[in-house]
């Protein structure tokens, strides 16, 4: 089911599974970029979803306070029942990097980890 | 902390620079500050991320302000600029070595003669100069010196004459200083000197002749020289293209060249903080090759092979009369003759960083 489209960012939910994923496309403003991110945590915040997946792998790169921002949101996500959260990784080089950035920033806890493609980013998150 | 495989700097940067110089939209000036974040982070233990932010520097005008500013960063690791100096003689190796290699090469050629004409273009403080005073004042046959150096910055050549004119010497010395930008200079002052010393001329440049702007004037001042007849004209070159006028294989050549550079300096002998000092000296260089507008860069290297062009355009043959070829250098330099130009490298891998070269006049 999708819960939230914007030109940059689906969001879509499997209620059986309980995975949320964030599919994001292309370039964002930094306006479409955090309201992407606020979407996915207000999403959250209802207490339903017990996995995240990321899926960068189209995103273009966004700018490091963009990045900080979506660091920030992290302990939200997991202090509303997130187990864990996967990320795909993107084809872009440079967007690469700055998901390097938001590694760092967020600092790397166990139940977050990152992965070359959709299943077997999926098959990790249900050992959770 | 990363968990997946990263580019290399390079990589990024190459991306980076293709939208060089007024191409560069909201979407691809995210790309220079993601790219800047990653190199800022870490650049002091990171010659590639530091180098990284040394390019992104260079086209800053062209993008315009960010949120991260790189100047912030790198004014940590500014040393002054005598002692980055001092330092760049003594110890960074391809001026140090390269440079006492001629000297020992000119020393040889003086032997046996109780008078030599040295002529040095682009003399500047006149560091070399004064070295090669010590190794000519090891020739004992040699009776007089007279040294010429052309050199367009005053404030430089003042000091140099003091410099030169505060030695003591075996033989009679003379400094004809002349303050000129060596593409502007009348050759024909020097046939009087040339008449009057009996002995060789013997012309020396070391990363001087890159500094004239056009193809033109640097064959005319081999030619000119040429026409001095001298016994022998030392080059010292980067063997880099950077005159090349397409952007991002000027980039290309200029990111591995620095990076090799990098790599030597990161073995240096030294403290962290006069490695990045020397570095931070480099980035003026790669401001100057990348940021520039092509008629006022005065960084235009050009490879070892196309001086080799114009010295035989002009009439020199190229000789291989090099003295004493360092066996080691450390820091990751190998030294060795190159038969294709017929020159000295000075190799960082399968890099050659800088070149000597060493022109006679060709037989008629």
């Amino acid at each position: 089911m999708v819960v939230y489209s914007s030109p940059v960012l689906s969001l879509e939910f499997d209620a059986v599974k309980k995975v949320l994923t964030q599919d994001w496309k292309g370039y964002a403003t930094s306006a479409q970029f955090r309201e992407g991110i606020d979407k996915t945590v207000d999403y959250v915040k209802s207490g339903a979803v017990a996995y995240i997946i990321s899926n960068t792998s189209n995103q273009r790169p966004v700018g490091p306070e963009d990045s900080k921002y979506a660091a920030s949101v992290m302990p939200k996500l997991f202090a509303s029942g997130v187990k864990a959260m996967a990320f795909v990784i993107p084809q872009n080089v440079i967007t690469k990097l700055a998901l390097s950035s938001f590694a760092r920033e967020q600092g790397m806890p166990p139940n977050v980890r990152y992965f070359d493609n959709l299943a077997e980013a999926e098959k990790w998150l249900f050992t959770f | 902390m990363q968990s997946f495989p990263l580019p290399s700097v390079f990589e990024a940067l190459h991306l980076v620079m293709r939208n060089f110089p007024d191409q560069f939209t909201e979407e691809s000036k995210l790309e220079v500050e993601a790219l800047l974040e990653h190199c800022l982070h870490g650049l002091e233990k990171s010659s590639e991320k530091f180098l990284g932010t040394l390019f992104i520097k260079a086209i800053r005008k062209h993008i315009g302000p960010s949120v991260s500013d790189e100047n912030i960063y790198l004014r940590a690791f500014e040393v002054p600029q005598i002692e980055l100096f001092n330092f760049l003689i003594k110890e960074f190796p391809f001026v140090r070595e390269a440079q006492s290699l001629v000297n020992r090469s000119i020393a040889q050629l003086a032997r046996g003669h109780k008078e030599v004409l040295v002529l040095d273009i682009g003399i500047g403080l006149g560091v070399q100069m004064q070295h090669l005073l010590k190794e000519l004042a090891a020739v004992d046959s040699l009776q007089r010196v007279v040294l010429v150096g052309i050199e367009p910055f005053k404030d430089a050549l003042d000091e140099c004459a003091r410099q030169l004119e505060n030695g003591s010497y075996p033989f009679l010395f003379e400094f004809h200083p002349l303050c000129a930008f060596v593409e502007q200079f009348d050759f024909e002052l020097l046939k009087p000197l040339r008449e009057a010393v009996s002995g060789p001329l013997i012309v020396n440049e070391s990363l001087a002749l890159h500094h004239i702007k056009f193809l033109a004037d640097r064959h005319k001042v081999i030619q000119k020289v040429r026409a001095l007849d001298p016994l022998a004209f030392f080059l010292t070159e980067p063997n880099v293209d950077h005159y090349e006028p397409d952007f991002v294989r000027r980039f290309q050549n200029c990111y591995n060249h620095f990076f090799h550079i990098f790599q030597v300096i990161d073995q240096l002998p030294a403290g962290s903080r006069e490695k990045n000092g020397l570095k931070l000296f480099f980035g003026r260089e790669i401001e100057d090759i990348i940021g520039g507008k092509d008629f006022d860069r005065s960084e235009k290297h050009e490879p070892a092979f196309r001086w080799v062009e114009k010295l035989k355009v002009a009439g020199f043959s190229m000789v291989n009369r090099y003295v004493g070829l360092p066996d080691e250098l450390g820091c990751g330099i190998d030294v060795r003759y190159n038969p294709l130009v017929e020159g000295i490298d000075f190799k960082v891998g399968n890099e050659t960083v800088v070149s000597i070269l060493q022109a006679a006049c060709a037989q008629e």
